[in-house]
């Protein structure tokens, strides 16, 4: 069963009326984007069957690898704790942030919109540099005044636990779920809560039974995210988790992959793990988007949705969600910032006498192709996401609105590159281009299509959160009015999805600035992206520089969203 | 050998680089009688290539020291492509693999280098006549030369309190207050555990991990939490220590009496598409002027010995007071399952 069938009555009528070239052209970009994410994917599932390389002799070795140390077992249990504990953190975050800022008369509720968002412009990194420097347990500035306070050695606060890890990670995934909630939020139809208001409903039950049921397309769709993303990053597990000795399954995957011996069959079955963990939480979501009845919840009909009054609550509440913004994303930015400007990080060393300009002036001027990588990746990043969202619409709308003969394929399809870890696509995507002759090897294109195919998931589960939320109703005009599905498309639904489309842009755009294991294999001297430098100045290991890179990141990131944010905000006004 | 050098205040690692591209500007070491010398053919038909492309593992200051410095001196341009070693290694193999060779030359350490030997020509450079036999294999040349050391930070552990020698950090005051490498990520701390079971026996890394070492994934991580101040003193390298206390930062080391000693090799690909360019770039690499210029560039010592890196001294000089034992890495892989498996029992 798909999830078109949630809607039976329009998408039949809807479905009825496209004509055969729609479904041909459709089909094939269906069937191209799953050709796109499947080849990386079977690259790893043969290796983590294969003894060698890909065509030595067949194993199991590997997959029960997985399961057989003690170490490796420990380290699924850890990553349980830890996925489940961060995402629980970032949807209870990511979804009372969005609610409070997009349908309460909470004061400031825009800004704090915004400032939800910044741990996601910045990679996660530095982020975990920027923790590090606030709560580890000797050199985090809480600790310090702990310290100074108490006149001893005072621990309060210690990053290096599986409750700080869940911190840092919870907190990094909270943007993604505010961004896909929030835009649902704005979209939503008030009909249907005039209606349950008129019959008596109080404000929670009204919460309870009409506000967030509606948006179950946008909170399956954030829940699978988070889950996914939360057991595959490597940054924080390989970091902060290797110094508290929590081992998880992306470090043990990282380690596989980058140790002497590499065991790159390993690596590869317990990515299959990760890949499986993704079509399970897709399994669930498509079952519970088919049983739960309509989620049209944008009609023919104008509304506005109405705002709820927060009453006595409403400066606390404002101020309390200011301090958790600060505290997400200002405070450790502020670190970071710090440090951009000192000859050395430590926080004891914050006196004017090691304050420097000679960072900027080394990362921006003398280090070799910042420009150059900073071109080709806002190229990247433009065409990138654009294409993204794109090819989203496109499946999107074959999957949801044409419930084309292999909806359910491409749904599934469209979900396993979350469940592999950077590198392995990159080998994947390597392997397939470098057998073509001339072809894209070595080019700006192939780093394009690797963020492409990395990051399809994530705008995927955007746009259809977003195509859900629109009723077939509205479509029929254009159609009856001789529009073909182009027409529609750019008429109809685009304009309703805007806010959606624009998050989905941005974050696209965003991560493909970032995106550092991805595209170490695929780069070369002549298509060399602003990341690349990243990873060399991290491995060299000198914060300050770090810091600076991430900076520019930072700005470059910041300006399309400050562009964007108020289209993304009042668009469904 | 202390690290902390009288000069630190008015050099920086970018002094460092400009220096080494001062070197090579004021004809400093262009001066100076030649030993070697590639063969003008070799320089003709590589100036003809026009280019030659780089695979390296050290780091970027380094690499596009030795990058410049070349492209200065024969008019030929260098295109770097930087990574990890086991991501050179892997991008190699896919390359290789494919019967798309796209490099002339490589900078590697091992143990990373074993795995590419199959891919590597053997070419004996003339600039090699110099270089002691240790460093030399017929595929590769060490070129770039660094050491397991000490290193704490210089505002908690001070005077006499500051570590000798490995066994120190078995004393109780440091529990829980120093830093390891984990040797689930790095091979070469499989080489430093190897030599220190032979030093002191089997009981060394019980008593080790009983005294609650952090781990951290690379000796670059582990010489920024030492200054930070997350921890008092770690294991870290030679060139980590001397690059951080150039910023002015608050560290110092020692290199215990015995220590590991590790290295970055230069060599040319047997496919590589401009052969001759490759050889031309290793010969300038093993030369005692392109040995300068990387070293001075990465904190690290040279194998040349008419080759200059003052901050990190020379072989002659430090292995006077020192044991070096340089890994067996192929014996190192081999029993790598046993070794972790130890650590894991002590240290985890």
């Amino acid at each position: 069963m798909t999830p078109g069938d949630a809607v039976p009555m329009a998408a039949a009528s809807s479905g009825a009326r496209s004509t055969a070239w729609d479904q041909v052209i459709f089909s094939m970009i269906a069937a191209l984007a799953v050709l796109m994410v499947c080849y990386p994917v079977l690259v790893v599932a043969l290796r983590s069957i294969s003894k060698e390389e890909i065509g030595s002799s067949l194993t199991l070795e590997w997959i029960t690898a997985v399961f057989d140390s003690a170490r490796s077992r420990e380290a699924l249990v850890n990553t349980v704790i830890y996925t489940a504990g961060a995402s629980v953190l970032a949807m209870g975050l990511g979804v009372l942030l969005a609610f409070l800022s997009a349908r309460t008369d909470m004061p400031g509720g825009r800004t704090i919109g915004f400032l939800a968002l910044l741990p996601m412009l910045v990679p996660p990194f530095i982020l975990v540099v920027g923790w590090v420097a606030i709560a580890d347990p000797s050199a985090g500035f809480i600790n310090i005044l702990a310290s100074a306070l108490t006149g001893r050695r005072t621990t309060w606060v210690n990053i290096n636990t599986m409750s700080g890890l869940i911190w840092m990670t919870g907190l990094f995934l909270t943007p993604y779920v505010y961004l896909l909630v929030a835009a649902g939020f704005r979209s939503s139809d008030s009909a249907m809560e005039e209606a349950a208001r008129v019959s008596g409903a109080g404000r929670l039950r009204l919460l309870y039974t009409i506000i967030l049921p509606l948006q179950r397309p946008a909170l399956l769709a954030a829940l699978l995210l988070v889950i996914i993303m939360a057991a595959g990053d490597f940054i924080i597990p390989a970091t902060v988790g290797l110094k508290a000795k929590i081992y998880m399954l992306p470090s043990l995957i990282w380690q596989n992959h980058s140790s002497f011996p590499a065991r790159p069959g390993l690596a590869a079955a317990q990515s299959l793990l990760l890949v499986a963990v993704g079509l399970l939480c897709i399994y669930f979501q498509r079952r519970a988007l088919s049983r739960g009845g309509r989620y049209t919840t944008v009609g023919g009909k104008g509304s506005r949705p109405m705002l709820f009054p927060l009453g006595k609550l409403r400066y606390p509440l404002g101020v309390l969600a200011l301090l958790f913004a600060l505290s997400s994303s200002v405070i450790p930015l502020l670190a970071v910032g710090s440090m951009a400007f000192m000859k050395y990080w430590s926080p004891y060393a914050l006196k004017p006498e090691n304050l420097t300009w000679r960072n900027f002036n080394y990362m921006l001027f003398e280090y070799p192709q910042v420009w150059p990588s900073a071109q080709h990746s806002l190229f990247l990043g433009f065409t990138g996401a654009t294409a993204c969202v794109v090819l989203a619409i496109a499946l999107a709308w074959y999957v949801i609105r044409m419930r084309g003969k292999f909806a359910g394929i491409v749904e599934y399809a469209m979900v396993l590159p979350l469940g592999i870890p950077g590198i392995a696509l990159g080998v994947g995507i390597l392997s397939l281009w470098i057998l073509v002759p001339g072809g894209i090897y070595g080019t700006l294109w192939i780093l394009l299509l690797a963020y492409v195919t990395a990051h399809i998931p994530v705008a995927m589960q955007f746009v259809s959160s977003a195509l859900h939320r629109i009723h077939t109703d509205l479509e029929d005009a254009p159609r009856i009015s001789g529009q073909a599905w182009a027409g529609t498309l750019w008429l109809i639904d685009v304009p309703l999805m805007r806010p959606a489309l624009i998050g989905c842009w941005l974050l696209m755009y965003v991560v493909i600035l970032r995106e550092i294991s991805l595209v170490i294999l695929l780069y070369n001297p002549s298509t060399i992206v602003l990341s690349v430098g990243l990873m060399d100045v991290w491995s060299n290991g000198f914060y300050p520089e770090l810091a600076v890179y991430s900076l520019l990141l930072l700005v470059l990131g910041v300006v399309p969203v400050a562009v964007l944010w108020k289209f993304a905000r009042f668009s469904s006004d | 050998m202390k690290t902390k050098d009288p000069f630190q205040a008015l050099t920086t690692r970018r002094a460092m680089l400009q220096m080494s591209a001062a070197l090579v500007a004021g004809g400093f070491l262009a001066g100076r009688p030649a030993r070697a010398a590639s063969d003008p053919k070799v320089i003709e038909a590589a100036r003809k290539e026009g280019s030659v492309s780089l695979y390296s593992s050290a780091s970027t200051g380094p690499s596009n020291a030795t990058a410049e410095a070349f492209r200065k001196k024969y008019g030929i341009n260098v295109s770097v492509y930087r990574a990890g070693s086991a991501d050179v290694a892997t991008r190699v193999q896919a390359e290789e693999s494919a019967g798309r060779p796209q490099a002339d030359a490589l900078i590697i350490e091992e143990p990373a280098l074993s795995l590419l030997v199959p891919y590597l020509a053997g070419y004996d450079s003339p600039e090699r006549a110099a270089i002691g036999a240790v460093y030399k294999t017929p595929t590769a040349t060490l070129i770039r030369m660094y050491m397991s050391q000490l290193g704490w930070n210089t505002n908690v552990v001070k005077g006499g309190a500051a570590p000798g020698d490995w066994k120190d950090l078995l004393d109780p005051k440091w529990k829980g207050r120093f830093g390891s490498l984990d040797p689930h990520v790095t091979a070469t701390t499989l080489a430093w555990q190897v030599m220190v079971e032979k030093l002191y026996g089997p009981s060394f890394l019980q008593a080790f991990g009983a005294n609650r070492p952090k781990l951290y994934a690379s000796t670059n991580a582990m010489s920024q939490a030492i200054v930070a101040g997350e921890i008092d003193l770690g294991i870290t390298n030679s060139f980590g220590v001397i690059q951080m206390a150039d910023t002015g930062a608050p560290i110092a080391g020692v290199v215990p009496r015995n220590t590991v000693l590790f290295g970055g090799n230069i060599a040319v690909f047997a496919k590589a598409p401009r052969p001759n360019a490759a050889r031309l770039f290793c010969d300038f690499a093993c030369s005692a002027e392109g040995q300068t210029i990387i070293n001075v560039a990465g904190a690290t010592i040279p194998t040349h010995p008419d080759a200059r890196a003052p901050k990190a001294g020379s072989l002659a000089e430090l292995s006077k007071a020192h044991v070096f034992s340089q890994p067996d890495y192929k014996k190192i892989l081999a029993d790598t399952p046993r070794l972790l498996a130890e650590w894991d029992k002590h240290v985890r």
